[in-house]
């Protein structure tokens, strides 16, 4: 749809550097497939901008005003991403889906960058939309498959399906360098699979904020019936960070962990003064009186159960330990992206909490007895203050979406 | 015949606490922050009440007094007079004073505990803050008679005062009044180095012993040191009555350099960079590192100067060679070393700060207006709670842990938990009742092996998540204690050795096989523990001299890195979980790192 489109992308008056750039052109060919972007100096002299079918503006950069012109003006960032100016609505362009269903048409839409990137009330659990960093479908996965097509596959096409977090769905990335991604084209491209498989598809089922509850909610309502020949399970993080913040009952009594705005979305059925955004993430509590072992085993018992349900549809299962900063010795560049001011990182203590709990957690991961078992954790600290590969504090960058694909590639190599 | 009770409350500033004085003994005290959980918790003190009241077996009914610490509308006079001699500058600060009074109800403290405890409003009464502080040392101490000397930040308007104690009655000789403060000189410091002011004075301590007091002499000009034991402090680098965002200014900066980073890599040699300093910056780190430790190194040295003139005097204008000493800086252990090596003895009431206002309040009105007889001195500060090994028995069971040991024979227990510690293990340990104070005791303490060369960076860095320079004191059971270390004076229970709160150089022969409890120029911060005063953990010290050899501990507080210490047995499996302590011992229980998933 966006083949041929004339984009201008204005660059700031020092320009930027070649990576930079290289990365900002991926955003912009990942958000608009085939179009031609053409590169101009702000301020831009003898330049016809009315020729452009779009602008795309540096974000952080462009503080030159634009002369008259009818072209829809975006944003994109460091990262690829691609949006609206700021306090532009989103409409059908940037989310097709957007209308699909009642939770994703009445959610807000651009009031605030926020509303781009945020949890929205969904009947089973959540909905999390996060545009610009290429497409999405109604549900906020990165898939552009029609999954259902893939029930009736060919034995010989594999599908692989990933779950987890943010760190699945790869919020730092654009699509098409998310691990998900990068492991299809790695598989497709490994002539070694190639006698026993004839293609395979990868599907990220990733969801930002998501727990493995939430991984064996999405399984069983989008992924089940198609019957995957290998559930990838990469999380960790997010389960002991918010079984920090979950209630010490659902928690210790029942496993339950849960992302702390969702208390406030009870607060908003139940408290007519509810003044808060039930969309924003909550505050942070500290850890909750509950002996913290009880997050591990919560989250080791409800990542068996996603095991033994995946097996049940006839899936091979790959735990996936995922990695975060404090897996590796910090390079400088990570270091910077993480603390720019020098300051201690936000959440600090939970983050604290993940690393002794992980810890604890290492020597056991064995004995579950998944079909393959990658812990991150354990191959980040073999990397070296050299590597780069955290774009924050748990998210990866390209590189290290690369690592993590490669990995998880010569795990399926053995099982496929 | 019925009993005497008196509650002491501090609260509203830092280190809110309550006291119980029952029949001349203290029976029950404790800081909030180890029920709230809030490091240092300023906050209206109901748990600790509540503690305290349960202790006595008692409701408020049958306290004869409530002892608030000071006396909050003089000190609410002392913040609007010096409001108005720093206007306009102080106005800021000034209205952030009141609507932090209003909001915490300042103004009606003794309203709020009445309220709160259901007695009368006359039952609840006001003392002078350093009136608390001085009765906090005399009447808890084991002197008849002893000069009184209180040292703190501020109170009402005094900073230090200079008094006699006396046939059960306090008497005031001198004052010094802010601006001038050898508290606030030194906090300046804390925030100059980088530390949090009312928090990280001790981390100034432990950065002394790494620089040379190259300094000293230009501090120590600030200075004016009268004839009568008071002193004036020159205000050209300080901020203390109208600070902004530090109490010191551009000037200290210009006399000593750029102020210390907060969390700035510290390391005096390579042994001890960082291991995230990377090579470019490493001699960056060391020169400031050298420099900021210089500055501690002179700014201890200083204030052992002011405070031995101050004390001097003190002795000196009462005729005592006895000294009781109270407020924050009396926690000041190097200090307190000095004094008693210039042949004073020494009391140092276990909470000497804030909080100690508590048994303070309680303890100046049981004499001073109740008339009741002299209390009995402190031996022991396990005033805290005490759990049940029912309620430590479903803590752990509900840990996720492996229990390794469960016996109701405590020698069993405590070879067991020698072993460990002989094997190279660092355990957490909780002991009966919590101890009263800042300083770990063997109630609620991580224990290593001080023989251990690589213990000291293990705790740092594993374990307690703290800078590396920080040290650690020695457990030593009483008797023994001469034999490793250079002690000024023979010890009794009520010696501030007992309590944590002396340094003293470990003797030459011991340094290199006690690295544990070795700090860098040679000294450690004792605590002696007597066998009848603490029984069990003089019998564990024995257990381990039994696999080890020395009748030594590393005893270092059971807590995180800016945490209270722990107090219920779920806090200090909350802090086993989060740190790199091997083991916990609790109760005559043993639990290991292993999980049950």
């Amino acid at each position: 749809m966006s083949a041929g489109l004339r984009i201008a992308l204005l660059l700031p008056p020092g320009g930027l550097d070649a990576a930079d750039l290289r990365q900002r052109l991926a955003g912009i060919a990942c958000r608009f497939p085939g179009c031609l972007v053409d590169e101009i100096q702000l301020p831009p002299e003898d330049v016809n901008l009315a020729a452009y079918d779009h602008l795309v503006v540096c974000d952080d950069k462009c503080q030159t005003p634009l002369p008259d012109h009818h072209a829809r003006v975006y944003r994109v960032s460091a990262m690829g991403r691609v949006l609206p100016l700021a306090d532009t609505p989103i409409d059908d362009r940037e989310l097709p889906s957007i209308d699909r269903h009642p939770f994703s048409r009445s959610a807000p839409r651009g009031q605030g960058d926020l509303d781009y990137a945020s949890f929205h009330y969904f009947p089973y659990g959540y909905l999390y939309r996060l545009v610009g960093l290429g497409p999405i479908n109604e549900f906020g996965h990165r898939i552009t498959e029609d999954i259902r097509s893939l029930k009736q596959r060919d034995p010989r096409h594999k599908v692989i399906a990933c779950f987890g977090g943010s760190a699945v769905w790869g919020v730092c990335v654009i699509r098409d360098q998310s691990f998900p991604f990068q492991l299809q084209e790695i598989l497709n491209g490994n002539p070694e699979l190639s006698a026993a498989v004839d293609r395979c598809t990868v599907l990220n089922f990733g969801i930002p904020g998501g727990v493995v509850l939430n991984a064996m909610q999405h399984f069983l309502l989008f992924c089940a019936d198609i019957r995957p020949d290998i559930v990838i399970c990469h999380d960790g993080v997010n389960d002991i960070f918010y079984g920090c913040t979950s209630d010490p009952w659902l928690l210790g009594e029942h496993g339950i962990v849960y992302q702390q705005q969702l208390e406030y979305w009870a607060d908003m059925l139940h408290d007519k003064n509810f003044k808060g955004n039930a969309n924003l993430g909550g505050p942070v509590v500290p850890p909750s009186g509950l002996a913290p072992v009880r997050i591990l085993q919560a989250y080791a018992r409800r990542k068996v159960e996603f095991m033994t349900v995946a097996r049940a549809f006839g899936a091979k299962f790959i735990w996936g330990q995922q990695g975060f900063a404090w897996s590796k010795p910090l390079s400088p560049i990570e270091r910077a992206r993480i603390s720019p001011t020098g300051a201690p990182s936000a959440y600090e203590k939970e983050f604290h909490t993940v690393r002794l709990l992980y810890d604890l957690l290492r020597p056991r991961l064995e004995a579950f007895k998944p079909d393959a078992l990658v812990d991150f954790d354990t191959l980040f600290s073999g990397l070296s203050s050299f590597d780069t590969v955290m774009a924050d504090m748990v998210h990866l960058d390209p590189a290290g979406e690369r690592l993590v694909a490669e990995h998880y590639a010569r795990a399926i190599a053995g099982m496929l | 015949m019925q009993s005497v009770n008196v509650l002491g409350v501090s609260f509203g500033y830092h280190d809110a606490a309550a006291a119980l004085i029952r029949d001349g003994v203290v029976v029950a005290a404790a800081q909030q922050e180890r029920f709230s959980r809030r490091k240092n918790d300023p906050g209206f003190p109901a748990d600790a009440i509540a503690h305290c009241l349960a202790v006595a077996g008692i409701g408020a009914d049958q306290l004869s007094l409530v002892a608030y610490y000071e006396d909050s509308l003089v000190k609410f006079d002392r913040v609007v007079s010096t409001a108005i001699e720093g206007f306009p500058a102080s106005r800021r600060n000034f209205d952030e004073t009141v609507a932090r009074w209003v909001r915490d109800g300042r103004f009606q403290v003794r309203e709020r505990l009445a309220d709160h405890l259901g007695v009368p409003l006359d039952m609840v009464v006001e003392t002078n803050h350093h009136d608390s502080h001085g009765a906090s040392a005399y009447f808890c101490s084991p002197f008849d008679s002893a000069a009184v000397v209180t040292l703190d930040g501020v109170g009402e308007y005094e900073t230090a005062t200079i008094g006699v104690g006396r046939d059960g009655r306090l008497q005031r000789l001198g004052a010094v009044r802010l601006p001038h403060s050898i508290g606030l000189f030194y906090s300046a410091f804390t925030a100059y180095l980088g530390f949090t002011v009312n928090e990280g004075e001790y981390k100034v301590m432990g950065m002394s012993a790494f620089g040379s007091p190259v300094f000293k002499d230009r501090l120590l000009d600030m200075f004016t040191l009268n004839g009568d034991g008071t002193f004036e402090l020159d205000q050209t680098c300080f901020e203390f009555l109208t600070p902004e965002e530090f109490p010191f200014n551009q000037s200290l900066i210009d006399r000593l350099g750029p102020a210390r980073v907060p969390g700035a890599p510290f390391a005096v040699d390579e042994a001890h960079m960082p291991e995230d300093v990377s090579v470019e910056q490493r001699a960056g780190v060391l020169g400031d590192s050298r420099r900021f430790a210089d500055v501690a190194a002179s700014v201890q040295a200083c204030t052992e100067e002011v405070i031995l003139h101050i004390v001097r005097h003190a002795a000196a204008r009462t005729g005592q060679t006895s000294v009781c000493l109270a407020g924050g800086v009396a926690l000041n252990s190097l200090a307190n070393g000095r004094l008693q090596r210039e042949g004073l003895s020494l009391f140092v009431q276990p909470a000497a700060g804030d909080a100690g206002g508590a048994v303070g309040a309680a303890a100046y009105h049981w004499h001073h207006t109740l008339g009741k007889g002299r209390m009995a001195p402190l031996k022991s500060s396990a005033f805290g709670r005490q759990f049940s090994r029912g309620d430590v028995d479903k803590a752990l069971a509900n840990s996720g842990f492996e229990l390794v040991f469960a016996s109701d024979d405590e020698g069993e227990y405590l070879a067991a938990v020698a072993k460990l510690i002989a094997d190279g293990n660092v355990v957490g340990w909780v002991h009966g009742r919590s101890e009263w104070g800042p300083r770990a005791l063997g109630y609620r303490s991580i224990l290593a092996d001080p023989t251990s060369p690589s213990i000291q960076r293990r705790i740092n860095d594993k374990i307690k998540f703290r800078e590396p320079f920080r040290p650690f004191a020695p457990a030593v059971i009483a008797e023994r204690a001469a034999e490793f270390f250079e002690l000024p004076q023979p010890l009794t229970p009520c010696s501030p050795e007992s309590f944590m709160l002396a340094v003293h150089p470990v003797k030459s022969q011991w340094r290199e096989r006690l690295p544990g409890v070795t700090h860098a120029d040679g000294t450690a911060r004792v605590q002696a523990v007597h066998a009848d005063c603490h029984p069990v953990f003089y019998r564990l010290l024995r257990a381990f001299e039994a696999v080890r050899q020395v009748p030594i501990l590393v005893n270092t507080s059971f807590n995180l890195n800016g945490e209270p210490i722990v107090d219920s047995p779920q806090d200090a499996i909350r802090t086993f979980t989060l740190s790199g302590l091997d083991y916990l011992c609790m109760e005559n229980r043993i639990l290991s790192k292993a999980i049950i998933l």
